[in-house]
């Protein structure tokens, strides 16, 4: 796939997507700074597996190994998550912008995630008034 | 004592003892002996509240010590350290920190002294304050840590948030609990100036939000209070006395009206369950529980 998509070298490719991200695409700052969070770990990845040496590349079977490389890391689904969506990002930028082949999501490559957030549970009625207190206690010697 | 309770203690405490000595004439040392019964006696030369606050901050001191001014881990209160302690202050001040005895000071120097009251006050007043806005306003952390004193509106009771989840400025109506405490609060700052700040003079984020939200659980003796919590209890809280899910959406500022319900109002335990089940009656004719 490598010799099909000529790309230029990653450094230049990152540069590229962090003014497409934030000219195209509208992306915050806090959110490009969690995409390149999330490459940097995918470039981690890639290095670190002795298997995947022929250079940049995003693929379903690549994206499957990287989550099994964060899960042995002890990540949870949440970060998980986190990591595809930036990695996922990057694909898409590269379908986009070099005709890479087009993105797929964590659910068609096979991977299974939580992604199902428990909502926060809500402080009992009387650790909140005695939380409330306090807290009118003090704002009364505001003065 | 928490750094906060602490920075305030010795302020009240050091410029108690200045004025003291200075009304008084007695001398530093005998000053320092004098023990909690002797308050009223002492509290008559004073015209301002100094030795008052201090008393209430002494009060809540755990010791078995009898002195009236004593460290803020209630062991006895050196003349030595006292005089480093005024030094020191002075210096903050950017006064000359000779001559340093409290009787041989000008009163522009007291009065400088005395000005330093809310540089003392405000590490306390911000952990309460960040508090009161998660607790009773249910705002966001960040948003919390961003505030700047040109933010507050205080005549038309609204805080307008410029950096927010939706990076869109967004109005907060304003409590009414908090005008005055925010009113007092925000008369000490430039107009430009954040609200909330560390020693070092640089802004808070998130996590000393955080931070702030557990001192006061610390203090109340509760555990697992986050900020988050807190905008969920708030959220709860409503829904419990009735407030619309539509008004709870406005309240949290969410761009989706359904996320209050999906994300904040998960039924607190069993009981609400039960409320809801106890006033569910498909058939009129209701079998009575004390018949089995």
């Amino acid at each position: 796939m490598s010799a099909i998509h000529q790309l230029p070298d990653i450094a230049t490719l990152r540069k590229e997507f962090n003014r497409f991200a934030k000219g195209v695409r509208n992306t915050t700052e806090s959110t490009l700074a969690a995409y390149n969070h999330d490459l940097d770990t995918y470039l981690e990845y890639l290095v670190s597996d002795p298997k995947e040496s022929s250079g940049f590349e995003i693929n379903e079977h690549r994206l499957r190994n990287f989550v099994i490389f964060l899960r042995e890391r002890g990540n949870v689904g949440s970060t998980i998550q986190r990591r595809l969506d930036g990695v996922g990002a990057f694909w898409k930028f590269l379908y986009l912008e070099y005709d890479y082949p087009q993105p797929k999501t964590a659910k068609d490559c096979g991977i299974r995630l939580k992604n199902k957030r428990n909502p926060t549970a809500s402080i009992p009625r009387n650790e909140y008034k005695i939380f409330m207190e306090t807290i009118y206690d003090e704002l009364r010697s505001i003065n | 004592m928490s750094y906060e309770a602490s920075t305030e203690f010795r302020f009240f405490r050091d410029m108690a003892i200045v004025c003291l000595a200075r009304n008084s004439k007695l001398p530093i040392r005998q000053i320092l002996q004098k023990k909690l019964s002797n308050f009223d006696e002492l509290n008559k030369f004073f015209t301002n509240d100094l030795l008052a606050n201090y008393k209430n901050l002494r009060d809540k001191l755990i010791t078995d010590e009898a002195w009236l001014f004593c460290t803020s881990e209630g062991k006895l209160y050196m003349a030595g350290k006292f005089t480093q302690n005024i030094k020191h202050m002075l210096q903050k001040a950017g006064l000359p920190t000779k001559p340093a005895h409290p009787n041989k000071l000008s009163q522009a120097q007291v009065e400088s002294l005395l000005g330093q009251r809310f540089t003392h006050q405000r590490p306390g007043f911000q952990v309460i304050l960040a508090s009161a806005l998660l607790g009773l306003q249910a705002m966001r952390p960040e948003e919390v840590a961003g505030l700047v004193k040109r933010d507050i509106d205080l005549d038309s009771r609204i805080i307008t948030l410029e950096k927010t989840k939706s990076q869109e400025p967004q109005p907060v109506p304003i409590h009414r609990d908090l005008i005055r405490p925010l009113k007092a609060y925000i008369a000490y700052l430039k107009p430009d100036e954040p609200l909330f700040i560390r020693t070092t003079g640089t802004r808070w984020n998130r996590k000393d939000v955080h931070y702030a939200v557990l001192k006061i659980a610390k203090r109340c003796g509760l555990a697992k209070i986050n900020p988050r919590r807190l905008r969920t209890t708030v959220a709860h809280e409503m829904a419990s006395a009735g407030v619309a899910y539509n008004v709870i959406s406005r309240v949290l500022r969410h761009s989706d009206e359904a996320t209050a319900p999906r994300h904040y109002l998960v039924l607190r335990g069993t009981e609400e369950a039960r409320t809801a089940l106890d006033h569910f009656h498909p058939v009129s004719n209701q079998i009575d529980e004390m018949d089995v």
